[in-house]
């Protein structure tokens, strides 16, 4: 055993340890976020000039067409693609492009991705950003988790993840956009109504019906009794629910109670009391959460102790529909956050404690239209426009 | 002893003797009751060690809405379920490890729990389900109230009395076995 000192000591040098992996994480959050940005900028810039290239050999084809040459050598306009003056601003060249190099048609040098390519200059600079104060979120480096870099989802081949544009980031726009939707990261305005219990568990729905935890004579577990506006009392057994703690107890409109016991730290047990059918369900897992409009309930059921070897954890919903399951032994951490129609699932995957990554799975289709790396997106919620 | 705000508070001025004066006075009673929830003195030690790492590091608000004492217990909690939940599958312990257990955690409780009828009612405590364990240090050697027990185990106050009750006739039988009397029962 330490003795107070050495603690102490200890202590404060694994704080300025953890101090410093902050400040590096934050370094290097900011250099990613530069290069997302420099690769996202030169993809413009290479689709543009293809654009070019291609209106360029139109253009050519056209004159051939019109003097009635067969040949089709117009590839060499691709050529001029290697000249493209995006690229000269992203290798850091001051000068702008000489018209020479520009494809047929563009006298002037200027189009929006170049620049767009010119403005992410000082972001590709990693010398600067090395020297910026981690801790000024204002310096458009990537601070916050809102502008960690991007990495292209993987588990949608299929149906190709068009990634939001960099400057979204700095805009709070979408994450991602498939042409018809784009989805959004908010942080969480109208979260989940959690009513502090109060020192007798009774809570109380908008019309003044009371919920309370009573117990059952004889038995461990507990009754939930309901006493309606007129004083008509109602009581549903909770019969071989058990649970050590109470971590949430609230109404759901006037017809719903549903409470969270904590029964281990890797397991809890939520009820959903009905009160017109005086009836109950019990649901075993982790992150309960609702979709906006309180239909479907969707939690996390997670891998069994002391089991056999690594298993998988699965984001099921109330009628235990599977819609993700983990690689065995990876684990789904922190929360749930869905949009308000329950289309979409954000959830955090960890394979261990360096490898943490936020996903956002479509629940119809039950593929993962985006994927992101070294993130945490707690206390935010998925908006779809 | 209530001088952990102060204390709390000079540390957030920038006084590093602030944190030192916190571990001096909570650290081996913090053990003991995350010990509860480890079962190794080992391991309730480093997460005694993570508590004060993350009051260092986070530096979290101290509101005073209950006594110092108690949201440095719920800390420490708060940080024994993290690891519970993060290690649940890997804990191993060896024979020889088991050994240097029993022996630190019998010099820890001779240097803060003193008398022998404490020391004895610890170890009959250890037999017991953890969250009896945490319920019964918690009053007992802790002196906490329901209340400040409740918020510390956030559960309700009335949680808290059942839960001490079935605690302390638990303890009551096993003490029983050994022939032992305890008047705080």
């Amino acid at each position: 055993m330490k003795d107070y000192r050495e603690v102490a000591e200890s202590v404060l040098r694994r704080s300025r340890k953890e101090a410093e992996k902050r400040r590096k994480r934050e370094r290097q959050l900011a250099v990613w976020t530069a290069s997302a940005a420099a690769a996202l900028a030169l993809a413009a810039v290479i689709g543009v000039g293809v654009m070019y290239g291609k209106s360029s050999r139109g253009a050519a084809d056209h004159e051939r067409e019109a003097q009635g040459s067969s040949s089709l050598s117009g590839n060499d306009n691709l050529s001029g693609n290697n000249d493209l003056p995006g690229n000269d601003n992203l290798l850091g060249n001051d000068h702008l492009p000489d018209s020479d190099n520009l494809p047929d048609g563009d006298p002037s040098g200027h189009s929006p991705a170049s620049d767009k390519a010119s403005g992410n200059r000082d972001a590709a600079g990693s010398e600067e950003i090395f020297e910026r104060d981690p801790s000024d979120s204002t310096n458009g480096a990537g601070n916050t988790a809102d502008s960690v870099s991007v990495t292209p989802g993987t588990a949608n081949e299929k149906n190709p993840i068009t990634k939001a544009p960099d400057t979204a980031k700095e805009d709070d726009g979408p994450i991602w956009s498939d042409g018809e939707k784009s989805i959004y990261l908010r942080k969480k305005t109208n979260g989940y109504p959690a009513q502090e219990p109060g020192p007798d568990s009774a809570v109380f729905s908008p019309s003044g019906k009371k919920a309370e935890l009573i117990p059952v004579e004889g038995w461990s577990f507990q009754a939930l009794k309901v006493t309606l506006e007129d004083g008509t009392e109602k009581e549903c057994k909770l019969t071989d629910v058990f649970f050590s703690s109470l971590n949430d107890f609230c109404w759901i409109g006037e017809e719903r109670v549903v409470l969270e016991g904590h029964r281990n730290p890797s397991l809890n047990v939520y009820i959903v009391y009905h009160l017109e059918q005086n009836s109950f369900e019990e649901y075993y897992g982790l992150f309960f959460t609702w979709d906006g409009n309180y239909d479907k309930l969707y939690y996390v059921q997670p891998a069994p102790h002391f089991g056999a070897g690594p298993a998988s954890e699965k984001i099921a919903d109330q009628e235990e529909t599977i819609y993700y399951k983990t690689e065995p032994g990876e684990r789904l951490v922190d929360t749930l956050i869905l949009d308000e129609k329950g289309e979409y699932i954000g959830f955090f995957v960890e394979a261990d404690e360096a490898k943490r990554s936020f996903a956002i799975l479509n629940c119809e289709t039950m593929e993962i239209l985006y994927e992101e790396r070294n993130v945490n997106y707690n206390d935010a919620e998925i908006i779809v426009e | 002893m209530d001088n952990g705000a102060s204390s709390y508070r000079r540390f957030l001025d920038g006084d590093e003797n602030g944190i030192v004066e916190i571990i001096r006075d909570y650290k081996d009673g913090l053990i003991l009751y995350l010990n509860g929830f480890t079962q190794n003195i080992h391991t309730a030690e480093d997460l005694m060690e993570d508590t004060f790492v993350r009051l260092v590091v986070k530096k979290p608000k101290f509101s005073a809405r209950h006594s110092f004492k108690t949201w440095l217990y719920t800390i420490g909690r708060n940080v024994a379920i993290d690891y519970l939940r993060h290690s649940a599958r890997t804990i191993l312990t060896s024979v020889e490890e088991l050994q240097n257990i029993e022996s630190d955690e019998a010099g820890l409780e001779q240097a803060y729990l003193r008398e022998e009828q404490k020391i004895m009612l610890h170890r009959t405590m250890n037999r017991l389900k953890s969250e009896y364990q945490q319920v019964l240090y918690l009053s007992f050697f802790e002196d906490f109230d329901n209340g400040q027990i409740a918020a510390v185990m956030k559960k309700s106050r009335r949680q808290i009395e059942n839960l001490m009750y079935r605690a302390k006739m638990s303890l009551k039988s096993e003490l029983d076995k050994e022939g032992f009397i305890y008047e705080g029962l």
